[in-house]
């Protein structure tokens, strides 16, 4: 059986970059995905419009829908989890296709500044790197990838090194009227995105068709199928095996020699050999492959520190946006936010910081026909007045990093291929709650100062726990191989030809989006795993 | 009373979504059907930008969610769609369960609220609803986002606020 350089489980942003830098370094990679294949032109955009679902995409998540239909979503049924007694649900989203859950992220890429990775207060662990570490690999990851941003840097916020920036939306320029009155130095910038304003590296500029999280058709937008997977097989230098659900990693005399998986194509247990393993399958599921694995646990930390984001919103109208022409607006998503500008406005409320998304524009439908009296003719020329009113302040903020919240192996549910599955013990504290109050103030506020219509809002609750997908932990980095699972360079303490590269080493969750932070660090250790395995020591 | 009846409202916005593509649909009679039609029609004439709820259908999507909604929740709109079938005077029946739209009380009045939710849902993610009624533009191939730095806003000279919320 042939022996591979390197085996990597997951095929998303992380191990797509994996398998980039290894594969260019000229070493033979195997890389395992759980889901299929599949063409861009089988993505839900373009081709399943909303009214061709049979619950309209009203129901779940905005995108769940679609995905659903498409067979893109793992099926909980033949997939389940579970939530330990008396938690709350936790939505848990796993993406099963080559390019995983890349292919439907919205494409927003803040990096962390020098205070995620070294908080100024004295919670928890500081991560064994800086943002002077970091920067070099921010900074050829967006070259690489293209990165849309702003051109100024703004306090504690990093400039990313980027394309021109995206034109701000009608709905975005009222709020920036406003903004920087409300005395809290709040300062709405252009948003950096993944998504091309130009030609960049043989991908087209975007065409600002809308939804990104429906999947990009013309490659605009960063994903991991079409800027790395593709091209790593293009070298020769990767075998693509799908349809591959890993169950466990063998380790032998304290190193990784083999990952075993079950074929799903024909429901049949298989092992791949490799000199080292890079797990890169989400930070859930790589915890859940070490837990099953029983390994690198000498610190008993795989599985804890589990951290997302904390996710909220206010809505409302702005009477000066209605009754204007309709035009296509969609662009893509959010051009502008606001980014956390830390403790010059935040109080001592709480610790660490979010970010702030306040926009609108004129979206596909509206149900605020539901909430305007009356019916017919009369009622439905008011609701297209609203309808190009429509806006909203959204509201994404750090999770702190707490030990208990975690997963653990729930050996009672088993996945078709025998495959036990994980529980969830998750729960915000106090620190959370307190910026979540915060984040409605300054919505509230945020709609007052535009002069929005809005209905009182009597019982405000952030959205449900993992709806960010910014699932991050489960592997906590560090140097003491007590208090941590992974090295400063991704490496396993215990098992040192194992690397685990997507979000799970992550010390903090920050308030920015993960994903350039994940491929900045991704880069980072696999620059160094090739460095190591053309030395041929684990050192 | 005012509690149960709002309970309806969330069973309805939870009908269970099937775990992995859908079928259903086929629970509402004909003349369920014929009843809420025509009471849609009522709620969303046609106009001259499109042909109202009607022409979107409207009637095979309400179906759809009640196949997949609990009992108690059907029988509401069995119940709901019997007393409107046999109102003498469909229109006039409507307007005045329409002025207690935002404080209901009976059970006649909820179920309006009941009805009139689910024909906005039906009719403004239909094709009709989306591209004639709101005239939707986007979902098509834009090189260059359109610059609206430069755009005069400013509050229509006939605004006044309008929405509403039941206590």
């Amino acid at each position: 059986m042939k022996t591979y350089d390197v085996a990597i489980i997951g095929s998303g942003a992380a191990g797509g970059m994996t398998a980039h830098v290894l594969t260019q370094a000229g070493l033979d990679c195997a890389m395992l995905e759980a889901g299929p294949m599949k063409s861009p032109a089988q993505f839900p955009v373009h081709r399943l419009r909303r009214w061709q679902l049979p619950f309209r995409g009203l129901r779940g998540d905005y995108f769940q829908e679609w995905l659903t239909e498409t067979n893109f979503l793992a099926n909980d049924a033949k997939e389940p989890y579970s939530v330990a007694p008396g938690g709350e649900p936790f939505e848990f989203w796993r993406v099963r296709a080559v390019g995983g859950k890349s292919l439907f992220w919205a494409g927003v890429t803040p990096r962390f500044g020098p205070d995620e990775f070294q908080p100024k207060d004295d919670f928890d662990a500081r991560w064994p790197i800086t943002y002077g570490d970091v920067a070099p690999y921010y900074d050829k990851v967006e070259e690489l990838i293209g990165v849309s941003s702003t051109s100024e840097a703004l306090g504690a916020f990093p400039l990313n090194k980027g394309l021109r920036p995206m034109r701000p939306k009608l709905a975005e320029l009222e709020f920036a009227k406003v903004v920087g009155k409300l005395g809290r130095g709040l300062k709405m910038i252009p948003i950096p995105k993944a998504i091309l304003t130009q030609d960049h590296r043989g991908r087209p500029a975007c065409h600002h068709c809308g939804p990104c999280w429906q999947g990009c058709d013309s490659g605009s937008k960063f994903d991991s199928l079409r800027v790395f997977v593709l091209g790593a097989r293009r070298t020769g230098k990767l075998d693509l095996l799908t349809g591959a659900r890993v169950r466990s990693i063998g380790v032998k005399d304290g190193m990784a020699e083999s990952v075993h998986y079950w074929d799903a194509n024909d429901r049949t247990y298989r092992e791949v050999r490799a000199k080292a393993v890079v797990l890169a399958a989400g930070c859930i599921e790589s915890a859940q492959i070490l837990l099953n694995s029983k390994i690198a646990n000498s610190s008993g930390l795989v599985g804890r520190y589990l951290s997302e984001h904390l996710y909220a919103s206010v809505g409302g109208y702005l009477p000066q946006l209605m009754g204007r022409k309709i035009v296509n607006e969609d662009g893509n998503g959010a051009h502008s936010f606001i980014p956390d500008l830390t403790a010059n406005w935040r109080g001592n409320k709480f610790i660490r910081g979010y970010q702030i998304f306040p926009g609108g524009g004129i979206p596909e439908t509206t149900m605020v026909g539901k909430s305007l009296p009356g019916y017919g003719a009369g009622w439905m020329k008011a609701v297209r007045d609203y309808y190009t009113a429509g806006v909203g302040v959204t509201f994404q903020g750090e999770v702190l990093p707490y030990r208990d919240n975690r997963i653990e192996i729930d050996e009672t549910i088993r996945d078709e291929a025998g495959i036990p599955g994980v529980r969830f013990h998750y729960k915000w504290r106090e620190n959370e709650n307190a910026m979540f109050r915060d984040m409605m103030d300054v919505g509230q506020e945020m709609l007052r100062a535009a002069g929005a219509e809005t209905l009182p809002n009597k019982n405000p609750k952030p959205l449900e726990y993992g709806h960010s997908i910014h699932y991050v932990g489960t592997a906590r980095m560090g140097r003491d191989p007590k208090s941590s699972v992974v090295n400063p360079w991704n490496q396993s303490h215990d098992v040192k030809n194992l690397f685990l590269n997507d979000g799970a080493a992550f010390v903090t969750a920050g308030n920015q989006n993960p994903t350039i932070t994940i491929l900045a660090l991704a880069m980072r250790s696999s620059e160094r795993l090739a460095e190591l395995m053309r030395r041929q020591s684990w050192e | 009373m005012a509690n149960n009846r709002r309970e309806f409202l969330l069973l309805w916005a939870q009908a269970a979504m099937a775990a992995q593509g859908s079928s259903g649909g086929k629970f509402l009679s004909e003349a369920e059907r014929a009843t809420l039609n025509r009471a849609a029609a009522i709620l969303i004439p046609a106009t001259e930008r499109s042909g109202g709820a009607a022409a979107a259908g409207v009637d095979a999507y309400v179906d759809f969610v009640l196949s997949k909604a609990p009992a108690k929740l059907q029988e509401e709109w069995r119940a709901g769609l019997k007393t409107l079938g046999a109102a003498k005077n469909l229109e006039s029946k409507i307007a005045s369960l329409a002025k207690q739209e935002f404080a209901p009380r009976t059970r006649d009045d909820w179920f309006f609220v009941l009805l009139k939710g689910a024909v906005v849902e039906g009719f403004y993610t239909s094709q009709e609803g989306i591209e004639k009624e709101l005239g939707y533009q986007g979902m098509g191939h834009v090189m260059e986002f359109p610059d609206f730095t430069n755009t005069v806003t400013a509050i229509p000279g006939d605004y006044k606020p309008m929405l509403r919320t039941r206590g």
